[in-house]
């Protein structure tokens, strides 16, 4: 099957006369125009807290077939804020529906365009002023008793939630940070080998409404349905939910998967990626039974999916988070279905940009496996405050444990730790008396960690090893040159918005008074800038993921029934065989999914009465066929008459019902 | 005719008290005899009779349907004058998530009725339901309980739920279950003729079949549970009804089906299982949760896993540890256990769910044991000794005689061996006095829930208008306010010590009330979270300045989610 998509009219047919991003209510009314194809079935999954509709898309030649074939699943919305997710999920629907209708003969594909539209509902009505990640449940963030008392708060009114530089520190409260000399829109760390000096601390735009000492930490909602599933739920986390499928959102979109075993292969747009950076197969989860990341003989097929996605579309990076408790975690651990995910779009790759933040494996070869020393960066999602881009460098300290600093765009601090046997435990003070632990493991230049806070709140925090530790002669951290900005990931975004037409992306640090932090500046990139793109790119995406999709479902696997062959033994005895023969690449289930048996078996079954069947079941099942030929044979020796008929049934998810009457006696 | 009745049963109350009193008998407005079993029908009038007949006291809700439609009925006994449910520690118990664990419903149903009958008339229990609530699912799977009780059933048949399962998955649910060959109303099991088998009939007793001697020639082997094939697939009884663990479904540990076996697909997959988490979740109150099973004669507590030990911090031991012992005194022949060591291992049942991710002190109780039918801990029954009190004891009521049957492809066979009474569930005679040894141990249990009081408050002038205050809270509880796990993990809400109306300059926790310094909390003096609670049979101190003249006054509270919440005045005075 040649792939080949065009885009141009996409936004058209959903109704809009230029590239724009929808509400709830417009992206219902492009879904039900959807739905008036004789190919798209609508329905109805869940009703959310504040009384709005979960949708499902049901793509098919004939939709009241659609649970006999194999399925593609296409989830997007999870994430309140991630709406590129959304817009490219009806977008694809439609282009499915009408360009390439002629794929849905053989294949249904599920769309499931926005899980969580309280959260969106709530992003696009702050118009760009903030994200709202979860759902709208109410929770108690701090744990204090009040609810919702302290919320990000747009203070110096211009529109847009963002940072805070306070400007001067009380003594409790030292300075972390200071403009990048090198751009001085950026903040970073002092280099005090070149007589640098922090000159402020960082904090999200807000106040301290409860006076507790914290800012914005308890503000609208939210459970984050995206951590409320149930492979390393992260218990005792308020806004991973009270327990895992807590919401109505998740609840149903767990139920809907696991009522549709035929669903062959799953494509999650949010903000999770293993399309980018394809898992590997190393560690195992909760008492070594579940891979930590993915069975080792699914490993070339993700590697083989990961492959086709670099050829298709343009996403050439992606960020490196926390998996605990996603969606798309759950369905390939606990369901065992080849499960992908994509941001759909990252930050295009400018020419004189440093990307090197993005491209680790350029960079790390020659890292020794018995060290922990280097740099190590990765992003972590902070409850009310979001995404931090975390910098960590690490050098070996003369008694053999690890020391160096912790630095991100609102805090810096020393660490101190110790690495053993892939355990790697650090810890640091985020202010005197305010201590902070990370602990994890680190495989393969990747450090999966758990970071525990001064009020005991935990979070998930994964990093991954950017360069080499600096041989043990080279004593100082190396000063950074003035005309390259420490934070090189929030340089490449800054040079991105000035290709764009429009001064998006970031707003200037402004003078402003706050009422308990004194002077202040407020500024930094906008809310959703990195995670949405343009609407005008919209229709290019969607057409890149349909063209994705289009090559899953051309390897989707195909089942052939070979045979039967009989064999007259003389006698009345008869040897019957059939075979069934997957011809696509993809095996019909992942390996874990035989070992889990998560999903129906094929069956295969004989009329024959048992008391007449010399060998073999007469139920047979088969829990997995590979790919490129792969096949599973059933044998029968039976007895019967000459005029007697026996039927073979065969049954499997993707396939449905097929049955072969014959008569052996009178054939032979 | 109830109007009638209730009139009756409250003059009665009021004339022949002292009569009865000196019975020990403490009428109740139903009566309910507790020597024989229910049905699920019969438990539900009950419960309509008894929340009719307490209206005051006792409210009766149905807080979800079963699979198959039937009400998951919940009671609450709260004493509606001593304020609502919510403001006070609460017990929750509950039994039959395993319908064949029948005398579970029992237990709980006993405790209901015997707490209803005793409000006014007994003094430590009157004191009890006016200091707490109590929550009660007398049975959590009610489709099972039907079932074991309307169909042929076995001791152990309708563990599961009634949701179809594909056992076998062969495509199809539920489609071969055992059947009632013999058609005595009972599941037994079944022995075929085999000159090669290793079991005999007993040469005297035909409600016996024994292992053959090492010197003789057996003529039988086992064929599992009475049924056919009825689906034609070679096995017999390997898809019966449901298929599943409604105790290894809850968020604590949860595995997978291919590691714990029965789980579910995920955690909370049932309707009966989530309605009853969804409760639970909505009363933080909840201190102190009881199930009841059987059977062995235990009283257990988590972890279900060996990798869970770190749950259990050694201060919630040592409350487990007083509150088992007293349990093990009170109910004879039964012995307190952890469950993986002493029993097997569990994932995600629902008292480690209780106690793990929710931080309350939690028991499962496995109801009867043999040892309790001839009352000794030494004695091993062998056959012959197990058949004697059979025999003598139990008349041979339980056991029905092995009969000779044409089986479709087994050929002939043996069926019997036993009802579905037979080896899982007191004996009538002895099922009231497990329920009251039961239901007394769980009401030491709820007793020990956190009750706090200020047990010293004072002020002291510090000139300039600053002036000291120290108070102590005491708990006088075996279970603390916020239990150790639930501190360390951060469960829930923490307490908080909330100063109203006065001007605090700094306050903070003290070693106690002589500490000589302290260390100030950074911010919001006038509202101290307390993590760790007040501890077990212990006290607590914290120190606030103010700032005020002599005289003023302010309002000091303690709210926590698992006691009643307090609150004084303090009046600025030199002492």
């Amino acid at each position: 099957m040649a792939v080949v998509v065009t885009a141009s009219t996409v936004s058209a047919a959903l109704g809009q006369s230029a590239a724009e991003y929808l509400n709830h209510d417009a992206t219902m009314s492009a879904a039900r125009r959807l739905a008036r194809a004789a190919n798209v079935d609508l329905d109805t999954l869940a009703r959310t807290g504040q009384g709005r509709d979960v949708i499902v898309l049901t793509l098919s030649a004939d939709p009241s077939q659609h649970a006999s074939k194999p399925a593609v699943l296409i989830t997007a919305g999870l994430d309140g804020g991630h709406l590129v997710g959304t817009e490219t999920a009806l977008r694809v629907a439609s282009l499915l529906s009408s360009d390439h209708a002629e794929w849905l003969d053989d294949v249904t594909v599920y769309v499931i365009p926005q899980v969580n539209p309280d959260g969106a509902h709530a992003t696009m009505s702050a118009d760009g002023a903030m994200l709202m990640t979860g759902n709208l449940r109410t929770i108690d963030d701090d744990r204090d008793g009040l609810i919702n008392e302290d919320p990000p708060t747009d203070i110096n009114g211009d529109g847009v939630i963002t940072m805070m530089r306070r400007l001067e520190p009380t003594l409790d409260d030292a300075p972390t940070h200071l403009a990048d000399p090198a751009d001085p829109r950026l903040n970073k760390t002092p280099a005090t080998a070149d007589g640098e000096r922090a000159v402020f601390t960082l904090y999200p735009e807000g106040l301290d409404a409860d006076g507790d000492g914290t800012i914005a930490e308890d503000g609208p909602g939210m459970v984050d349905l995206d951590q409320n599933f149930v492979q390393d739920w992260p218990a005792y986390t308020p806004i991973a939910g009270p327990v895992p499928l807590s919401e109505p959102e998740t609840l149903a979109l767990a139920r809907f998967v696991v009522d549709h075993p035929n669903i062959m292969a799953a494509i999650t747009y949010g903000r999770h990626d293993n399309l980018v950076n394809a898992p590997d197969g190393k560690g195992k989860g909760p008492l070594n039974r579940i891979p930590k990341n993915v069975h080792e003989d699914d490993l070339d097929l993700y590697k083989a999916i990961s492959t086709v996605f670099g050829d298709v579309t343009t996403t050439a990076h992606a960020p490196s988070r926390d998996t605990a408790g996603s969606f798309h975690r759950w369905l390939y651990a606990h369901r065992g279905i080849p499960s992908f995910a994509t941001t759909v779009w990252s930050r295009p790759s400018l020419d004189d940009a440093d990307d090197s933040n993005d491209d680790p494996a350029t960079e790390v070869a020659d890292i020794a496996d018995d060290t922990a020393a280097g740099q190590w960066t990765g992003e972590v999602d902070v409850p009310d405050i979001g995404g931090l881009n975390v910098t960590i460098d690490l050098k070996p300290a003369a008694d053999g444990t690890l020391e160096g600093t912790l630095t991100s765009e609102m805090f810096s601090f020393d660490l101190t730790g110790t690495f053993d046997s892939g355990s790697l435990a650090l810890k640091g003070e985020l202010a005197p008396g305010a201590p902070v632990a990370l602990t994890g493991a680190v495989t393969d230049d990747t450090y999966t960690a758990t970071v525990s806070g001064p009020n005991g709140e935990s979070f998930p925090f994964i990093a991954t090893r950017q360069q080499a530790v600096a041989s043990s002669t080279s004593d100082d951290a190396k000063p950074s040159k003035p005309d390259t900005p420490q934070d090189k990931n929030g340089a490449a975004w800054l040079a991105y918005a000035e290709t764009l037409d429009d001064t998006i992306g970031f707003v200037e640090w402004t003078p402003f008074d706050h009422p308990t932090l004194g002077s202040v500046e407020i500024g930094g990139f906008t809310p959703g800038f990195q995670m949405n793109p343009p609407a005008s790119a919209l229709d290019t995406l969607a057409a890149e993921q349909t063209a994705f999709v289009g090559e899953i479902i051309e390897r989707r696997p195909s089942l052939r029934i070979v045979g039967p062959e009989v064999n007259a033994l003389g006698g009345g005895l008869y040897d019957l065989r059939v075979a069934v023969v997957n011809d696509g690449v993809m095996p019909t289930r992942t390996a874990l999914a035989a070992q889990a048996r998560s999903t129906l078996p094929m069956n295969v079954r004989l009329s024959v009465p048992i008391d007449r069947i010399v060998t073999g079941q007469r139920v047979q099942q088969t829990w997995r066929i590979d790919g490129h030929g792969g096949r599973a044979t059933f044998r029968w020796m039976v007895r019967l008459n000459d005029d007697e008929q026996c039927t073979i049934t065969i049954q499997h998810p993707q396939l449905g019902e097929r049955a072969i009457t014959m008569q052996p006696g009178g054939e032979g | 005719m109830t109007m009638l009745r209730m009139l009756l049963s409250a003059i009665m109350l009021m004339t022949v008290t002292a009569t009865t009193w000196a019975q020990q008998h403490i009428p109740s407005r139903v009566d309910i005899a507790w020597n024989r079993y229910y049905d699920f029908e019969e438990m539900e009038q009950q419960l309509r009779d008894l929340a009719a007949a307490y209206p005051d006291i006792m409210a009766l809700e149905s807080i979800g349907k079963s699979v198959q439609g039937r009400d998951i009925w919940l009671v609450t006994l709260n004493v509606e004058k001593t304020g609502p449910d919510t403001s006070k520690p609460a017990m929750y118990i509950d039994g039959s998530i395993h319908a064949n664990e029948v005398q579970a419903t029992e237990v709980v149903m006993y405790s209901i009725w015997y707490l209803t009958k005793s409000y006014g008339t007994v003094d430590a229990i009157t004191e009890l339901m006016d200091d707490t609530a109590m929550y009660f699912v007398p049975c959590v799977s009610p489709d099972s309980r039907a079932h074991w009780f309307r169909e042929p059933n076995s001791p152990n048949t309708q563990r599961s739920g009634q949701r179809p399962t594909d056992n076998d998955f062969d495509g199809v649910a539920d489609e071969d279950g055992p059947d009632d060959l013999d058609g005595d109303g009972h599941i037994g099991s079944m022995f075929r003729f085999d000159p090669n088998g290793t079991w005999k009939r007993h040469p005297e007793r035909p409600a016996l079949i024994v292992r053959a001697g090492e010197d003789e020639e057996g003529e039988l082997s086992w064929a599992g549970q009475e049924g056919i094939d009825n689906d034609g697939d070679g096995r017999i009884n390997e898809d019966g009804a449901g298929g599943y663990d409604m105790n290894r479904n809850w968020p604590a540990g949860w595995q997978p089906s291919f590691i714990q076996r029965g789980a579910g697909e995920f955690p909370l997959c049932f309707p009966e299982t989530r309605a009853i988490a969804m409760f639970i979740l909505d009363k933080p109150n909840i201190a102190a949760a009881q199930s009841y099973h059987n059977t062995g004669g235990m009283i257990l507590r988590g972890p279900g896993a060996p990798y869970r030990s770190s749950f259990y911090p050694r201060a919630d031991l040592r409350v487990y540890d007083a509150l088992a012992e007293a349990g093990e005194e009170m109910i004879p022949f039964y012995n307190y256990l952890i469950i993986h060591e002493d029993l097997y291992t569990v994932h995600g049942g629902t008292v480690n769910w209780a106690a793990e991710g929710l931080g309350i002190i939690s028991f499962t109780n496995e109801l009867w044991t043999t040892r309790q039918i001839l009352q000794s801990n030494e004695r091993t029954y062998d056959a012959d000794a197990r058949q004697r009190w059979q025999d003598r004891i139990l008349f041979g009521q339980t056991q029905t005689l092995y009969t000779e049957h044409d089986h479709p492809t087994l050929g002939r066979v043996l069926i019997g061996g036993g009802t579905k009474y037979a080896s899982r569930s007191d004996p009538p005679f002895m099922l009231e006095q497990s329920c009251h040894r039961n239901f007394a141990f769980t009401m030491y249990h709820a007793s020990e829930m956190p009750s706090i009081q200020f047990d010293h408050v004072a002020t002291r002038d510090l000139g300039n208008d600053v002036w000291e205050v120290t108070v102590e809270i005491l708990n006088e509880k075996i279970i603390p306010t916020r239990t150790a796990v639930a501190a360390q993990k951060r469960i829930g809400t923490p307490d908080r010590l909330i100063a109203d109306g006065a001007s605090v300059i700094t306050a903070g926790r003290i070693a106690n009330r002589f500490a000589t310094t302290m260390t100030p909390v950074a911010h919001r003096p006038e509202r101290l979270l307390v993590n760790e609670g007040i501890p077990s049979e212990g006290r607590r101190a914290f120190r606030y300045l103010v700032s005020g003249q002599a005289g003023d006054t302010f309002t000091l509270r303690y709210e926590a989610e698992k006691c009643r919440d307090i609150e004084t005045t303090v009046t600025l005075e030199s002492e």
